[in-house]
């Protein structure tokens, strides 16, 4: 029992303990709760930062007990835990300070800001997870702790939504745990580790591993947003604009894109995998998911939608990412995962300003609002280049490596999706961009609830909005350095690879 | 790190406001004077930061001078030209963030040499320029902005499959390649559909013929200035990324590994030809100056596309094609940029004459034919040289062309009597501006090839003056003639 093994429980802890606070103190007792949210953000920001120094310098963090016989319960610092850890925890920190300008004068912030807690504890929990149980158990506490967060609102349309919410993911979760039952039976629990775990299993089992690899990625893919399993997220945007993001941007659907990305990797193994021959209808669902997204995306006349379309798309250029055989294409879904979070968290951010500031939420709308709003349009305009994958943004990034590991793992064709996929988010970013910056202002704004003053919104809306716009650019021109996404997604890389 | 001074636009970009007319003035006029004085003042300098993007490496060598000569220049020239009609302008924070944005993208890219910084100022200028395409805010502008960003995302979607292909012949895996190192790469892997995609994403923003039919919209619909920008230095962006990526220049760096894209080439020369030739009969049915002479730019670049697919054929003959590619650039650029600045002047004339602008104008229009004792006639000689070099026809086609060109100009200076407007005048700057275009066009274009190593005697030989007299000549006759017919005929 040493720091070693406490590191990761006080990861957890963090949000955990503060939801348990949070769900106890009375409803008004609105400061204290911000600011005990906002500790806990920073502390865990600072305890994530110690181990990813630790796993640097090939220190190990990892708490351990049985849980059942034969089965323990595993948290442990890895690359690949710190890539999601890192990602969240710096995001949870943004979307607290949002959450807590967007829910001023609103009802019920106990609630929402527990289970808002409680979500970020089960992807903490899902990151830092040793093995496919100790994994499961968090992923159904995420569906469990962001359902109230969907219907929060308690409208019909929303308890609508959480219902259709609920039914995919649990569901989702059902066929998970058939596939993970099913290994179990076969090898016994074992832990993730790089390069894989399943190479050794004898040829004549490999039909049966193909089959429960395909039961693992159905059960990942509904929340991953896989086509045709992400018919609940275009509904779930009913959710208030600070959970979309969170959703969109670490929780849920990265969630998803995570397993996938530990089954390929720590499970089975890149190398195991290729051998299978599973990896490239992988990437072909990956594909159709890309295309589809943004075909659906195009068509979507509000805001949100459109953005929750384009979610579906960008996301499988995660799993598209592992399914490309060699470190350039490891390299490109890995860092994606990083990047797609910041981009789409500062998307929708924006998307919440535009509606809590002038009562928008029709693309329609957006006419010359960059004149109301510049600094969130400038925003919306790096996210969305980003998404294009324009450089010096993230996305350029993702982009430019997803396209030479297609290459490099001789899928050509790949390319040729990547690149349609950016002339589709051109297409349907774009116009957004045109309409904020060289469309007049036609008439009013359809609900204008905050007047410009100093600032174009509640400063607490915008400062994460910028510091994530940041970011943005940020990762994209720092890329080389030592401390970006890219060398963190490149170290893991290297190491995912048989020598 | 003196490179690092070209982000001064950049910077200036945060600076714009509302209102505040003379500082917007001053932002114009101070924003190109950082890469005007680099390339003037500052020898071959490379520049290397291996944590900022992918690896950034900016570098200055003289074929990089000249283009950002010319580039900054120009720039210079039409922000004094705008400066002096900037109270008429709508929203000019807008557009004057616009304008240093392209600005920026328009000189950063001459020096950027790794793939991602290129690219980024690549796509900076295409996209910034949109909004000096649709400034007007008329039906027919943004129209044109609409295509124009159409074919620019065509070009873009060709650039980047073009590098990242190319990027991964590199056998370090991992590293990305710097953009001068592509050539030997496309060249020792006979890489024909990589050179292809790459020509094309270029030869969007050349004009090739075939993927031009943005250029005679987009370019006459921005303000004159941002035409002049546009026509004169933003179209060589296209060409100084094929000088920079394309395989015959591997030629320079192992000269055996040089080998001839026969087929591309071949391509090439026909779609130049094709844009030479087309270009000058759709010019001169246009009833626009500024459209007349994005014409004119999609023939001449026309030219230099021939001209590549000679060097793609054959690239031992690549190091003079290249030198005859930059003077061109250089020359084209600067008699483009007062060509279009005179439409400006034109519409408003106020006391000045004419006759005088039509004057004035046709020196340019003349260099550009080829007329002898000017840059065009350098031009013309070392461009027929090459084509000569390659084939006798290419030689009679290319000579044949400068009747196109006549007969473009020609149109030019007609529209211009006919489309000047008395009722205004040009502010002070406006008119200096054309003043220093003029004499750029005419004498400027002397102080740049001291690098490039030029036969100055054939300024004065006999047989390259005729060759540069007789198309004017014809036209001139022909122009005449039409004239006297059209006044003969009843008024219609």
């Amino acid at each position: 029992m040493n720091l070693s093994f406490w590191m990761p429980v006080a990861v957890l802890a963090t949000s955990l303990v503060t939801a348990m606070i949070i769900f106890l103190l009375p409803e008004r007792r609105h400061t204290l709760r911000g600011t005990l949210n906002l500790i806990a953000a920073i502390v865990k920001i600072g305890l994530v930062a110690f181990m990813i120094f630790g796993v640097m310098q090939q220190q190990s963090f990892e708490t351990r007990f049985a849980l059942l016989p034969g089965i323990d319960f595993v948290l442990r610092a890895d690359a690949m835990s710190m890539l999601f850890a890192g990602l969240s925890s710096v995001l949870w920190l943004f979307t607290t300070i949002y959450a807590i300008g967007y829910l001023e004068h609103a009802p019920n912030r106990s609630r929402f800001f527990g289970f808002f807690s409680l979500c970020v504890a089960s992807t903490m929990g899902i990151a830092l997870a040793g093995n496919l149980f100790t994994f499961l158990i968090f992923f159904e506490m995420l569906t469990l702790s962001t359902y109230p967060l969907v219907v929060h609102r308690g409208t019909k349309a929303s308890l609508q939504a959480g219902r259709t919410y609920l039914r995919y993911t649990l569901v989702g979760g059902a066929v998970l745990l058939v596939g993970i039952a099913l290994l179990h039976s076969m090898v016994g629990s074992l832990d993730f580790a790089e390069t894989g775990t399943l190479r050794d299993v004898p040829s004549e089992q490999h039909g049966l591993l193909i089959i429960i690899f395909i039961l693992l990625i159905t059960g990942l893919g509904v929340k991953a947003a896989l086509v045709p399993l992400h018919g609940w997220l275009p509904i779930a945007m009913v959710a208030p604009a600070p959970v979309s993001a969170l959703l969109h941007a670490v929780a849920v659907v990265k969630a998803g894109a995570f397993g996938i990305v530990r089954v390929v990797y720590n499970v089975y193994g890149i190398e195991f995998s290729a051998q299978l021959g599973v990896l490239i209808p992988l990437a072909a669902v990956a594909a159709v998911t890309i295309l589809w997204g943004s075909f659906q995306a195009l068509r979507q006349s509000g805001l949100k939608r459109r953005l929750a379309y384009s979610t579906v798309s960008q996301v499988s250029y995660i799993v598209l990412g592992s399914a490309l055989f060699g470190p350039l294409g490891t390299i490109g879904g890995l860092v994606h995962l990083l990047h797609q979070g910041i981009m789409k968290v500062t998307l929708f951010f924006c998307a919440g300003n535009y509606a809590e500031t002038l009562g928008i939420h029709k693309i329609k709308e957006l006419d010359g609002a960059g004149q109301r709003m510049p600094l969130t349009s400038i925003a919306f305009t790096i996210g969305a280049l980003g998404m294009i994958g324009l450089p010096p943004t993230a996305g350029f990034i993702s982009k430019w490596y997803l396209g030479l590991g297609a290459l490099d793992s001789g899928l050509v064709w790949v390319l040729g999706v990547l690149i349609l996929s950016s002339l589709l988010n051109a297409a349907y970013f774009l116009p957004i961009l045109y309409r904020l910056w060289f469309k007049p202002v036609t008439s009013a704004w359809p609900d204008e609830q905050i007047k410009a003053a100093r600032f174009e919104t509640d400063p607490w809306l915008l400062f994460p909005t910028v510091a994530t716009a940041v970011f943005t650019i940020g990762t994209g021109i720092l890329a080389a350095s030592p401390l970006s996404p890219l060398s963190w997604a490149s170290l893991i890389a290297i190491r995912e690879y048989l020598p | 790190m003196i490179l690092l001074l070209l982000l001064v636009p950049l910077i200036l970009t945060l600076l714009v406001r509302q209102s505040g007319e003379t500082f917007q003035r001053a932002l114009l006029i101070i924003a190109p004077l950082p890469a005007l004085l680099v390339s003037l003042v500052i020898g071959n300098e490379s520049l290397n930061i291996s944590w900022l993007l992918l690896g950034l490496h900016w570098e200055l060598t003289d074929l990089r001078r000249t283009l950002l000569i010319m580039t900054s220049s120009l720039w210079l020239i039409a922000g004094i030209s705008t400066a002096g009609s900037l109270s008429r302008f709508q929203r000019r924070a807008r557009y004057l963030r616009c304008w240093l944005l392209t600005l920026s993208g328009n000189t950063l890219l001459l020096i950027a040499s790794d793939i991602m910084s290129f690219y980024t100022f690549f796509a900076l200028m295409t996209f910034a320029a949109y909004g000096l395409v649709i400034h007007s805010g008329s039906n027919s502008a943004l129209r044109a902005g609409k295509i124009y960003l159409i074919m620019a995302l065509i070009g873009e979607a060709f650039l980047l499959s073009g590098l990242i292909l190319a990027a991964s012949l590199s056998a370090g895996g991992t590293v990305t390649p710097l953009m001068t190192e592509l050539p030997l790469l496309l060249a020792e892997h006979d890489a024909l559909l990589i050179s292809a995609f790459l020509f094309l994403g270029f030869g969007v923003k050349v004009g090739v013929a075939g993927i031009h039919m943005w250029l005679p919209l987009a370019h006459p619909a921005a303000p004159t200035a941002a035409s002049a920008v546009l026509s004169g230095a933003m179209i060589k962006t296209g060409l100084f990324g094929w000088l920079t990526v394309l395989p015959m220049s591997a030629y320079e760096v192992l000269p055996e590994s040089a080998i001839s894209f026969s087929q591309l080439g071949t391509v090439a020369i026909g779609l130049g030809l094709l844009g030479a030739f087309g270009a000058g009969v759709l010019g001169v049915m246009q009833t626009k100056a500024k459209t007349v002479l994005a014409y004119s730019s999609v023939s001449q670049m026309g030219l230099m596309t021939l001209l590549l697919g000679v060097a793609l054929l054959e690239p031992n003959l690549w190091p003079s094609i290249a030198a005859v590619i930059i003077f061109y650039a250089v020359h084209h650029g600067f008699a483009k940029g007062v060509l279009f600045l005179s439409v400006g002047i034109s519409h408003e004339l106020g006391n000045l004459s004419v006759r005088l602008l039509q004057l004035l104008s046709a020196l340019p229009a003349a260099a550009l034919i080829g007329a002898p004792f000017t840059s065009g006639m350098m031009a013309k000689y070392l461009l027929k040289e090459n084509a000569n070099e390659f084939a006798g026809w290419l030689y009679t086609s290319v000579t044949l062309s400068a009747i196109a060109t006549a007969a473009l100009m020609a149109r030019y200076l007609w529209l211009l009597g006919q489309e000047s407007n008395t009722t205004q005048q040009s502010a002070t700057s406006t008119l200096a501006a054309f003043w220093a275009a003029l004499a750029l066009a005419l004498g400027g274009w002397l102080i740049i090839p001291t690098t490039l190593d030029l036969p100055w005697s054939i300024l004065w030989e006999g047989s390259s003056l005729w060759s540069g007299v007789w198309p004017i000549a014809l036209v001139a006759l022909v122009s005449v003639a039409l004239l006297r017919r059209r006044a003969g005929s009843p008024a219609e």
